[in-house]
Order: structure tokens, then C-alpha cells, then sequence
């Protein structure tokens, strides 16, 4: 499957971070990168985005370069709306261009935008980590119990006890019912 | 008998190393790197910059080292989940002596003058850090390590770090010793080699207070985000030394890293060994691997510059007479305003239909992140985002690259040609 275009994934992210926001999110690169993490698995799609265990669970470096670099294009700022925490991810209003340009060519991700933007808005980064990290195991190990995939999140980020590591598994595998009966197909 | 040894270093003065880890300095791949450049054909714009990935190497060994003592010292850990998070004495030892050989290790696959069109040059799904495992795994390199007690999976993980050490994951205590390696906002690599390259290439920008940056380092939960995950950050007495090596980067990528004419040797150094490796790749085989350094290209490219019938020739000589390709076109944030985001690719596409692909050469890279988010321990016991704390780390710009070049012989009139039409073919009113 070929690669969604850069220009593609720009007004996918400015979509995914007005929707976040408009649903009163802080929108910071952790919702970003979690969401877009589950995004390309439930859509099966190819952003291009390879993610691994790293900064507070599932983390694309893929991701990180084109945020980056729609920064330094101007079609997202950093904006600090609360002292002492980390930027808030925000559409200029080039973005919002370079969104309507390319808005018929990503309306399929409308739904699955939707959805998370509704999980995902009022989560702060402890519940984002625990629950990405789950759908991460989950993913790998599809066929392991519970049990097994609250310890394997816990052995992958220790901070996250056990009963923590097992309401997140639960939470996931909620979350993937209801996308597979809302998306059928589409869904993993 | 002595268990110490000393290497005299210009940056660091004096690098030390145990017996049983000058047998990894001793090793063959590590040997190959007293053969590869650290800055590619940089030389040829900075005349000093000849140094090599081997004593780079050395100096991301020793401030590694520093750092983890710093980090783990009783004093310096103010919280519960860093302290839970640091092995007992026992383990402290083995993960100081796997950090310190995967920050010696880092850097062994590197091909023939380091990065220089890596992507291109080897297969689908090789890259150095790829070879850099490959070695670290060989048997040469099982029997050291052996010898040392250490696991060849817990080096990888810490020399290549997250991104490319699968299948192997890194959990927390793995993830912030890789950081401190390799680490985007404070690794011992980063703090090396801008000290290091603007030393030789004569470039004072690279400098900042890395004795200080270094003694406020501290493993910090990220409370600023809400979450306990502990991650590298510092005190806010180092906030001043970050900001330095910040500064220190975005003046070393403008001047040196990123300099065109840099950028285009390269470029005509990729277009050589193109031509002159066997199916225009290098192999991946570890003893070819091993065989091949800058010496091998550079006497390669001496050959096909003699020998004026060789098919290399005209590319040996764009290296060897200085022929190289000039810049006519830079792509600026206004460029974009037409919805065409990457417009360099646009220019050159129809530089290459007008002039013919000989003579045009594109060069684009994706911004690097300016500068990192991590957090910072205040005063009065809070942590913060360094993005929040510091207004010149906030406000860093990225530097990217989106340049494209021509022959000498036909710069002018592709500059007349660029004028003429830049606007019809980036959209711009």
C-alpha cells in the first residue's frame, strides 16, 4: 500500500488536532502521537509511521520529523496555555489551508477521527500512556489473556502498577468492540 | 599490572579506559574508525575537519560515563519512581559498563565517510545502525563481551537506542540510558561532536558549558505532562548550559552540517559510488564491511580521476578539481504560500525536464526538531517543561534543507530561468 502523501498526512494531523481541540483537549504531541498510533491500525492504512515503546508508550520518531517539520512550515504552532506544561499543539491558519486543500483526499479518516478525538480529548498524558501501551500489547499479542498483557504493560513501563496496567487491557479491548462494530471492516 | 589507560583527547584531555575495554578500542571494527571521516568531505570546505569517528567514539564513552555517575548518585535522585527505577550497586556496575562499550559501539557500522547517502547506498532495510548491531553481535565482538560479563542485546539496545533496536524493546531504565547516549535533547553524542567538529573545523558557534550542563543532569518523572515516567532532564541551574547546546547546534547545522557546498559533495560523492560499487551498493557482509573505510573511496576516486578514460572519471573529478555543483535555488517559507509544501522537488523536477538530469542535483531534508521537550527540576521542587521554563529553547527555529543545484556551466542561465517561472510553477500569486 502506497504511503499517504506529506500533504495528505498535514491535513490529517490539523483535522485530528481542531477535532481534539474542539472537544476541549490540551492537544499536546502525546494525544497526537497516540491517536495517529491507533488511527493507522484501526483505518489500515499507511501514514508511513512506525511506532515503538518509547516516550510515554507507543511513539513514532516518523511522526515526530513531520510534526517538526509542519512547524517550521507554519501549519501548526506551539502555543503554552498553562504555566509550567508542555505546548499545546495548535492549526495556523495556513494549516487550515493546506487542510482544505487536501480535505476530499482524507474524508474515509473522518470517522475513526471522530472516535478518538471522543476517547482521547479530555485524557491527560498518565491515562494516553496507559491505555496506548495496552492497545500496543494487545496488538502484538492478540491471543494472550488479560492478565498477561496488564503484566507485559507493566514490565514495559513499571510506573504503571498492575491493577492500573489490567482497567487499561480493559478499556482497550472495550474501545476495539465498539470500533470494529462502528467501522466493520475497516476495523482491526 | 596497570588496569588503567589514558588516550590524550583535545577535547575531554584525558580518556580513561579499563584493560578488558581497550580490548573493544583494540578490535578490528573499532580499529576501522581511525578511518572514517566524522565529517565526510567536509574537509573540503573546512580544512580542519579531518578528525575521525574513532576518537568521537572515545569522547561519547567519557561523558556518557560522566553522566550516569552524576544521574545515579544518591544526592542527585529526589524521587520515588527514579529511585525505583535504579538497580541496586550491582547492577548500577554492569549498566555503567554497558553504557560506557555501547557508547564506544555506536558509531561501527558507519559506511565510508559517515552518513554521506546512506539510504542510497545500501539495501532495503539496512542503515548503519543495522551494521552497528551486526557487529556488536559478531563472534569477534561475543568473545569481548564474554570476557566483560555483558549481554550483546543489552549494548544494542543501548547503542542504537528505541527507534531501531527491534524486536528487542527497552523498558524505562533502558530508554533513559539510551538518551543518554543518544538522546535528541542531551546525549553524550550530541554534546561530543558539536564540541568536537567545531573544534576542528575551526567553528567557535559549537561550544557551550558542558561541564556544567552535565553536573545538573537528573532522571526527572514528567510531571509536567501528568505523567510519572521518568525521563533525562536537569536542574534549573543548567537551564542557561541546554540553551548553550541548543544554540551551539542550530549555529553548527547552519554553518558546517548543512553548509551547501557540503551538502553537494555528498551528493557527488553518493553519484561516485554509485558508479563504482558493484551494483551501485555497499555490501552488508561484515568482512566486507570491515575492509572498506574512506581510504579504499579516497584512493578510488584518486584512480578514476587519473585514468581519464574511466567511466568515473568526470564524477572522481567534481570531487578531486573542487568542480562541484552550485546552489540556484533555496526554498524559502513564503515558496509554500501556494500550498505546495516541499517546493524544491517541484523546481528541480522542472530544472531536470529544461537542463536534463545531469545537470540538476536536489538535496532536501525534513526539519530537525529544534529543540526537545524534557523536563526541568525548579527551585521550589516542581518540574516543568524546558520548552515552558526556557523563552530561547521555546523559540529555536528548525533548520531544514530544500536546495537544488546545477552544473557551474549553466548556473546563470538556470538563475534567469528560475525567476521567470518560479511563480507559475509553485502557485504563487
Amino acid at each position: 500500500m502506497e504511503r499517504l502523501s506529506y500533504s495528505c498526512r498535514c491535513a490529517l494531523v490539523v483535522e485530528l488536532a481542531n477535532r481534539l481541540r474542539a472537544r476541549g483537549s490540551w492537544c499536546g504531541e502525546t494525544h497526537l502521537q497516540k491517536a495517529i498510533f491507533i488511527l493507522q491500525d484501526l483505518t489500515r492504512s499507511n501514514f508511513g509511521y512506525k511506532f515503538i515503546i518509547y516516550k510515554h508508550g507507543p511513539y513514532s520518531f516518523e511522526l515526530n520529523s513531520d510534526l517538526t517539520a509542519m512547524r517550521a512550515a507554519n501549519i501548526v504552532e506551539f502555543q503554552f496555555p498553562r504555566e509550567g506544561y508542555g505546548p499545546s499543539i495548535a492549526p495556523t491558519s495556513f494549516g487550515e489551508r493546506v487542510f482544505k486543500l487536501h480535505e476530499e483526499n482524507i474524508q474515509q479518516y473522518f470517522p475513526a477521527l471522530n472516535f478518538l478525538a471522543d476517547w482521547f480529548a479530555a485524557s491527560d498524558v498518565r491515562y494516553l500512556e496507559k491505555v496506548a501501551t495496552a492497545y500496543y500489547v494487545t496488538k502484538k499479542n492478540p491471543r494472550d489473556p488479560a492478565v498477561e498483557r496488564a503484566k507485559k504493560l507493566n514490565s514495559l513501563k513499571p510506573h504503571v502498577d498492575i491493577p492500573a496496567a489490567e482497567e487499561a487491557v480493559r478499556v482497550v479491548d472495550e474501545k476495539r468492540s465498539q470500533a470494529k462494530l462502528r467501522f466493520g471492516e475497516i476495523a482491526a | 599490572m596497570k588496569q588503567s589507560h589514558e588516550f590524550r583527547d583535545p577535547i575531554h584531555t584525558f580518556i580513561s579506559v579499563r584493560t578488558e575495554e581497550r580490548n573493544v578500542i583494540d578490535s578490528r571494527p573499532f580499529q576501522r574508525l581511525r578511518h572514517i571521516h566524522q565529517l565526510a568531505l567536509s574537509y573540503l570546505v573546512y580544512p580542519g575537519a579531518t578528525h575521525k569517528r574513532f576518537e568521537h567514539c572515545l569522547g561519547v564513552m567519557d561523558i556518557a560515563s560522566r553522566i550516569f555517575d552524576i544521574v545515579t548518585a544518591a544526592e542527585n535522585v529526589h524521587h520515588d519512581s527514579v529511585r525505583e527505577l535504579i538497580p541496586d550497586a550491582t547492577g548500577r556496575s554492569y549498566w555503567k559498563s554497558v553504557l560506557r562499550m555501547a557508547a564506544l559501539c555506536h558509531d561501527l557500522g558507519h559506511l565510508p565517510f559517515s552518513h554521506a547517502a546512506e539510504k542510497e547506498l545500501l539495501p532495503e532495510g539496512y542503515d548503519h545502525e543495522r551494521l552497528t548491531k551486526d557487529i556488536i553481535y559478531s563472534d569477534e565482538m561475543e568473545t569481548i563481551w564474554k570476557t566483560m560479563k555483558l549481554t550483546s542485546d543489552d549494548i544494542v539496545k543501548l547503542a542504537v537506542g528505541p527507534k531501531r533496536a527491534a524486536p528487542l524493546q527497552l523498558n524505562t531504565w533502558e530508554t533513559v540510558l539510551a538518551e543518554i547516549i543518544i538522546g535528541d535533547a542531551l546525549g553524550a553524542d550530541r554534546m561530543d561532536y558539536l564540541l568536537r567538529d567545531s573544534y576542528h573545523a575551526g567553528v567557535t558557534y559549537g561550544t557551550f558549558d558542558h561541564h556544567r550542563l552535565i553536573n545538573t543532569l537528573r532522571i526527572l518523572p514528567t510531571t509536567y505532562e501528568d505523567s510519572d515516567e521518568p525521563a533525562l532532564g536537569l536542574e534549573a541551574g543548567g537551564l542557561e548550559s541546554s540553551e548553550g547546546l541548543m544554540l551551539a547546534r542550530h549555529f553548527m547545522y547552519k554553518q558546517v552540517y548543512l553548509h551547501h557546498i557540503r551538502r553537494v559533495y555528498d551528493i557527488h560523492l553518493k553519484d561516485f559510488l554509485v558508479a563504482w560499487l558493484p551494483e551501485g551498493k555497499f555490501s552488508t557482509e561484515l568482512s566486507k564491511h570491515l575492509n572498506i573505510s574512506d581510504v579504499e573511496v579516497l584512493a578510488a576516486i584518486r584512480s578514476a580521476y587519473e585514468g581519464e578514460h574511466s567511466l568515473q572519471h568526470p564524477l572522481a573529478r567534481r570531487i578531486q578539481c573542487r568542480e562541484h555543483f552550485r546552489r540556484f535555488y533555496e526554498a524559502s517559507l513564503m515558496d509554500t504560500q501556494g500550498g505546495i509544501l516541499v517546493p524544491g522537488k517541484i523546481i528541480a523536477q522542472a530544472a531536470e525536464a529544461k537542463f536534463g538530469a545531469d545537470n540538476i542535483r536536489y538535496d532536501h531534508i525534513q526539519p530537525k526538531p529544534a529543540a526537545p521537550i524534557f523536563p526541568v527540576l525548579i527551585f521550589d521542587g516542581r518540574i516543568e517543561s524546558s520548552l515552558q521554563r526556557s523563552q530561547v529553547l521555546a523559540r529555536m527555529p528548525e533548520i531544514g534543507v530544500d536546495n537544488v543545484y546545477c552544473d557551474k556551466s549553466i548556473r546563470a542561465e538556470a538563475v534567469k530561468w528560475r525567476d521567470l517561472n518560479i511563480n507559475t510553477l509553485l502557485k504563487l500569486a
